[in-house]
């Protein structure tokens, strides 16, 4: 894609902007359906446009079209500014930045198989195939669903310092899940991971990786083996959880609570702010001393992976928590500034043309550990063992949580006794990460990918990703809730 | 071209590429929000869009597809994208066929200009007199919310004879205020919403927020446990679109995995709880027709507390034989959009008297759903919950996590508000209204800090 953005630049700049940043984006992406047998829906999404926000006199303006010709982009430079002059109308302190080296520079994500290239009827017959292996299990499956998703997101990044950066991010995943009825119970059982599966900055070659096929039979058959499971106890409980599911622990309790633009109060009228304050950095104990928790913008396959973020940042890494102690936040260039950092730390992000650039997650990633998945269950005495996750909620401090899942298994004197349905736990988030007392290994590292966070208003869908292995926490109250 | 003209020409595309039928819906949304948080505007943001979205169908096989690049060419491409996704589809036997036409009344002021007109000065001014009119309470250390005004047109085509158009304007503004004593933190809020941005009363909302965040300094912790409470209408309005989407939509009855499979027909909820859809009520944000340009009907959902009704798009409503209540939302299945609790009698304070050890809580934070046939869902309270005993508000309290069925919730509802609220819901143009509520039971589970 190219497209020349420095005759909006001088537009806004013209207008009266002391700083511009404009990106041209284009999106494609695709999602396939297929439920109760059916191909439900082959879904072609493209969205194409441009945005400028501009800083004047330390206020902030954006506005942004998906009409792309000369005349409408410069348009709408002129009316980013004048909003910008309306944002000066209600002001405090005004807005700094942390300073970036301009670069010019380019990004792709690295793939091997193309997911748009891929044919559709061969995308089409695994999900169907899949589909079929679930339907055929029992009586009991009323749903089955396969469904597939590839992102491509090509933009033009270009500020009134001097950089120009172009990056094509590619994304794809897919999942499968049966629901079963019976019993006077519901039921649902996915795999590789709930929200439609598991993604990754990869090409297609990452689908063919997981194996949905060999998944299909283990879906539909835990699914109606959970109908007659028996309940969660409710207590407290040594707990060892999945890879799926303590990634979304990762990203509810660590990844939202260390977004310095929440901590400083920029999203206290929605998503709400964080109880991980300025004056905790490098002082708090977050978790155990096993608990590093890292973001992670480079590393390979992360649905947070980029060349650089959407202010001209490049990717970095950046610990949030080392041995136990909060160290370090995701920020973008205003709140790195706010907070007296040198430099930001290269979280900053927008969903699309039309969204400004906020602080979002990266790939927020827990450390492997040192232990062996089937040491840690032998060593637990009375436990649960619990993934893929089922329901998920938090304060908007981020302190109280609770999650539940779609399996469990009681963990009796070292051994995987009995497989529970319903499973809930509840905690507040330090005093759950100080409970931390076992990480599983790099054998048992993965990064996952979650396509779906939301933050911000008007509303922003962003996709990251977390890596973690299994890991053990000790006195968790489990069995919540009348089920 | 105008919306309906290019939803005409993408569905004449479509039949000459071959189609046996298409539809073709044009979303055009401009939209402007200016948020603020520390008392001072942060983010202020501008944004035109105008998306085509078709259904091509050949026989029973569909593909969807969505593109925002509307110019002849453009769509021409996008036809051809859609033929080749169709030819290679797999058929869909539940398919039968788009909805047919029927008429559509046009709904009078939807669309007002004062708001389309709103410029980013007006919407600053509105911030400032909210963030001033918070100011003048003591200890109120920081304002945020945001102010957004919006213009959403709509055309909708299909090739068995639907046209349908029509535009309408929204109007919001919300604030969260945090007060300060300097050992304490206190949160409140407060939200309208409206066609017109002459209706917002940027300080009558600054006035409610700041007096929830000030009344909310120094909470005591309490213990978990069943409660009875008194839910303000931004709690209800949560609770409804939980109720509506996972238990009062076809496709989730279908599933089963709704909670109307038990309770069809029977006794779920207190006799005086009525729930209904409407999209044509005036006092919601109303709309005339869905997504499949299917005018909007009346859907009595719960009457006198016992379910009656579900939601219904055209697809899921051909498998039971019926037709479409117009409630197609933009993804598969149906969407609640305008939905409506009946009122009852009952004042608040009357409420708060009536209560003899419980809760009075401003809304629900964080909700999701459990267990979605027993209807169970958890969830926090925010910005303002208080203890009540023996009919008074002792103070407030730190905020709470509930873990209970709605089900059980909504059958235990002794009282119901005499006035009703509306509010925004999920998606635009959409809306909920209603009023406060008292059950005599609902369980806590979990505790915060704050």
């Amino acid at each position: 894609m190219s497209f020349d953005l420095s005759f909006a630049v001088e537009e806004a700049k013209s207008a009266g902007a002391d700083y511009v940043d404009v990106r041209l984006v284009k999106i494609t992406d695709e999602m396939i359906l297929v439920r109760n047998g059916k191909l439900r829906a082959v879904q072609s999404i493209e969205s194409y446009g441009i945005g400028v926000r501009v800083l004047l006199n330390g206020s902030w303006g954006f506005a942004s079209t998906s009409r792309v010709d000369e005349e409408n982009v410069r348009r709408i430079s002129r009316e980013a500014v004048k909003i910008a002059r309306a944002s000066s109308l209600v002001k405090k302190k005004g807005v700094r930045l942390a300073p970036v080296d301009p670069v010019e520079d380019s990004y792709s994500t690295p793939i091997k198989e193309d997911p748009f290239s891929v044919p559709l009827e061969e995308k089409i017959s695994l999900l169907m195939e899949c589909d079929k292996v679930m339907r055929s299990k029992g009586e009991e499956i009323r749903v089955t669903e396969a469904s597939m998703r590839a992102h491509k997101e090509e933009k033009i990044f270009a500020s009134s310092e001097g950089s120009l950066i172009n990056q094509e991010i590619v994304w794809c995943g897919a999942g499968i899940s049966t629901t079963a009825v019976g019993y006077g119970e519901v039921q649902r059982r996915s795999l590789p991971a709930s929200f439609r599966g598991d993604f990754a900055t990869a090409g297609y070659e990452y689908v063919r990786s997981l194996n949905l096929l060999d998944l299909a039979p283990k879906c539909a058959e835990e699914a109606i083996s959970l109908l007659t499971a028996r309940s969660c106890p409710s207590g407290s409980m040594d707990i060892i959880i999945g890879g799926s599911q303590l990634a979304l622990q990762i990203h509810e309790s660590c990844g939202h609570p260390t977004e310095l633009d929440r901590v400083m109060g920029s999203e206290a009228s929605y998503a709400g702010t964080s109880f991980l304050t300025t004056e905790k950095l490098g002082k708090f104990r977050y978790g155990s001393k096993f608990v590093n928790l890292v973001a992670d913008a480079t590393v390979e396959k992360g649905l947070g992976t980029f060349g650089y973020d959407d202010e001209g940042v490049p990717a970095q890494k950046v610990y949030l928590v080392k041995e136990g102690i909060f160290t370090g936040y995701l920020t973008d260039r205003q709140y790195a500034a706010e907070l007296g950092l040198e430099r930001s730390t290269g979280a900053a992000r927008a969903s699309g043309w039309n969204r400004i650039p906020i602080v979002r997650m990266t790939n927020i990633n827990l450390e492997p550990g040192d232990w062996d998945f089937e040491e840690l269950i032998s060593d637990t005495r009375d436990g649960l063992f619990i993934e893929t996750n089922r329901s998920w909620s938090i304060d908007d401090r981020r302190l109280n949580f609770q999650f539940g899942t779609e399996i469990a298994y009681r963990i009796v004197d070292g051994e995987m006794k009995e497989l529970i349905k319903n499973a809930t736990y509840t905690g507040i988030t330090y005093e759950f990460w100080r409970s931390c007392d076992a990480i599983c290994n790099e054998k048992y590292w993965k990064m996952w990918g979650t396509p779906n966070c939301g933050k911000g208003e008007p509303p922003q869908t962003m996709f990251v990703g977390h890596g973690c292995s299994p890991a053990r926490f000790r006195n968790v109250r489990v069995g919540v809730g009348r089920l | 071209m105008n919306l309906i003209e290019i939803a005409r020409f993408a569905v004449d595309q479509c039949l000459k590429a071959g189609a046996t039928q298409a539809e073709a819906g044009v979303y055009k949304n401009v939209s402007y929000l200016t948020r603020f948080a520390n008392s001072e505007i942060h983010q202020n943001v501008g944004e035109e869009d105008s998306v085509l979205r078709i259904r091509f169908i050949l026989g029973k096989k569909i593909s969807v597809v969505t593109s925002n690049r509307l110019e002849e060419r453009t769509i021409k491409e996008l036809v051809e994208r859609a033929k080749r996704i169709a030819e290679l589809q797999a058929e869909d036997p539940d398919f039968v066929s788009l909805p047919e036409p029927e008429p559509i009344e046009p709904i009078p002021g939807m669309f007002v200009k004062r708001t389309a007109e709103c410029d980013p000065i007006e919407r600053a001014e509105i911030a400032k007199s909210l963030i001033e009119r918070a100011h003048q309470f003591s200890n109120v250390e920081a304002v945020a919310g945001n102010c957004s005004t919006s213009v959403i047109e709509a055309a909708v085509v299909n090739s068995l004879g639907i046209e349908a158009e029509a535009s309408a304007t929204i109007a919001r503004l919300r604030s969260n205020v945090i007060a300060s004593d300097g050992t304490s933190k206190g949160y409140g809020f407060a939200e309208t919403v409206s066609k017109d941005v002459g209706d917002l009363d940027p300080e009558k909302v600054g006035e409610e927020a700041a007096r929830r965040a000030v009344d909310t300094l120094h909470p005591m912790r309490i213990e978990p446990g069943e409660y009875e409470v008194v839910f303000l209408p931004y709690a209800v309005a949560t609770a409804m679109f939980y109720l509506a989407y996972y238990g009062f939509t076809a496709q989730s009855y279908q599933d089963g995995v709704s909670f109307v499979c038990d309770y069809l027909g029977k006794k779920a909820f207190a006799e005086s709880v009525n729930i209904w859809d409407d999209g044509r009520d005036p006092k919601g944000l109303a709309f005339p027709f869905d997504f499949e340009g299917v005018p909007k009907r009346k859907v009595i959902l719960a009457n006198d507390g016992v379910p009656t009704g579900l939601l219904y798009d055209s697809y899921y409503a051909h498998k039971e034989g019926k037709k479409s209540t117009g409630h197609a939302g933009p993804y598969l299945g149906a969407f609640p959009s305008h939905m409506f609790m009946g009122t009852g009698d009952a004042t608040v304070e009357e409420m708060i008297q009536e209560t003899k050890k419980g809760l009075l809580i401003t809304r629900w934070h964080y909700v999701r759903v459990v267990h979605p046939r027993k209807a169970v869902v958890t969830g926090m309270t925010r910005d303002g919950t208080w203890l009540i005993e023996n009919g008074e508000v002792k103070g407030p309290v730190m905020n709470m996590r509930f873990t209970d069925s709605m089900i059980s919730l909504l059958a235990n509802v002794e009282v119901i508000g005499k006035e009703a609220k509306t509010l925004p819901f999920r998606m635009e143009p959409s809306s909920v209204r209603v009023p406060a509520l008292k059950s005599k039971k609902f369980r806590f589970t979990g505790v915060t800090e704050y």
